[in-house]
């Protein structure tokens, strides 16, 4: 079954082809949102919303990509809305954003000192311009190839090299000021 | 860097996710289809209204009632020479004598 078909058969309502298929790329789409956002309940509430999205205007679908770039691209539209949305929303309630403050207490998995330094990993990914911070996510978080990081952006494959070098770079650099803030 | 990202990855989601898509679809198809009912309940009352107010429209004597309003009778008195006038050539309301 090719993509064309396999979004058919979602928007049809077959049940099988839509849970493999979120089976196969729930973790994808959760890294994505979870790499954007920081915070893994807020993820988690986005990956339901993209899937419904996905699934109801799966009949949308051309197939003129792959299913799997179109869905993160509806993710990637989703998240930058939140990210929006959430920024509008602190700014009239004067709250200050700390969900990159602290990373979540139930990562066992993690030591104190990893989850100290992943926060300020997170803080700093904030601070990235947008491009940079989609680019790396989807390198990094979600480990796609560049040419369909290219696919998703709807930029060259150049450029998504030079956005996740750059955005790299820039996270070295406030690593380092904020080093030396911390050592004077 | 690069070892941190990697500890940061997610490597497991909530089991009940599915489900919770599932139920959200649901909740929006029934959110829809109340939404189309109202939408044509809405919308038979206004043909309705507008199928009435035809009918009304064609049966009542409003036409009749213009035509016999005094002050429609003289204005038609007091003015039908000027209107007569703009409407018409001058040439064959006043024919030139030979």
């Amino acid at each position: 079954m090719d993509d064309f078909q396999l979004a058919q058969e979602i928007s049809k309502g077959n049940h099988k082809a839509f849970e493999d298929f979120f089976e196969q790329y729930k973790l994808k789409v959760m890294n994505l949102c979870y790499g954007m956002l920081h915070n893994r309940d807020d993820a988690e509430d986005l990956v339901q919303d993209i899937f419904v999205e996905l699934y109801t205007s799966s009949g949308k679908f051309k197939g003129n990509s792959k299913l799997s770039t179109w869905l993160y691209r509806i993710a990637v539209n989703k998240t930058i809305n939140h990210i929006r949305k959430n920024k509008i929303k602190n700014l009239f309630l004067n709250i200050e954003d700390k969900s990159n403050v602290f990373v979540e207490e139930e990562r066992v998995d993690l030591t104190i000192e990893e989850r100290e330094k992943i926060a300020e990993l997170h803080k700093f990914i904030d601070k990235l311009p947008s491009k940079q911070k989609i680019a790396l996510t989807l390198f990094v978080y979600d480990e796609l190839p560049q040419k369909e990081i290219a696919e998703i952006m709807g930029v060259s494959v150049n450029s998504v090299e030079v956005l996740v070098f750059r955005a790299k770079q820039n996270i070295k650099k406030l690593m380092i000021k904020e080093e030396t803030q911390s050592n004077i | 860097m690069e070892e941190l990202f990697k500890k940061d990855i997610i490597k497991e989601v909530n089991p009940y996710l599915f489900s919770k898509i599932q139920n959200k679809i649901l909740e929006e198809k029934s959110i829809y289809s109340k939404r189309t009912n109202l939408a044509l309940r809405y919308g038979l009352v206004v043909l309705g209204g507008i199928i009435l107010m035809n009918i009304y429209m064609i049966f009542s004597p409003k036409q009749e009632k213009y035509d016999n309003n005094i002050a429609y009778q003289r204005f038609v008195q007091e003015n039908y020479f000027d209107v007569l006038a703009n409407s018409f050539n001058d040439k064959i309301i006043f024919p030139e004598e030979k």
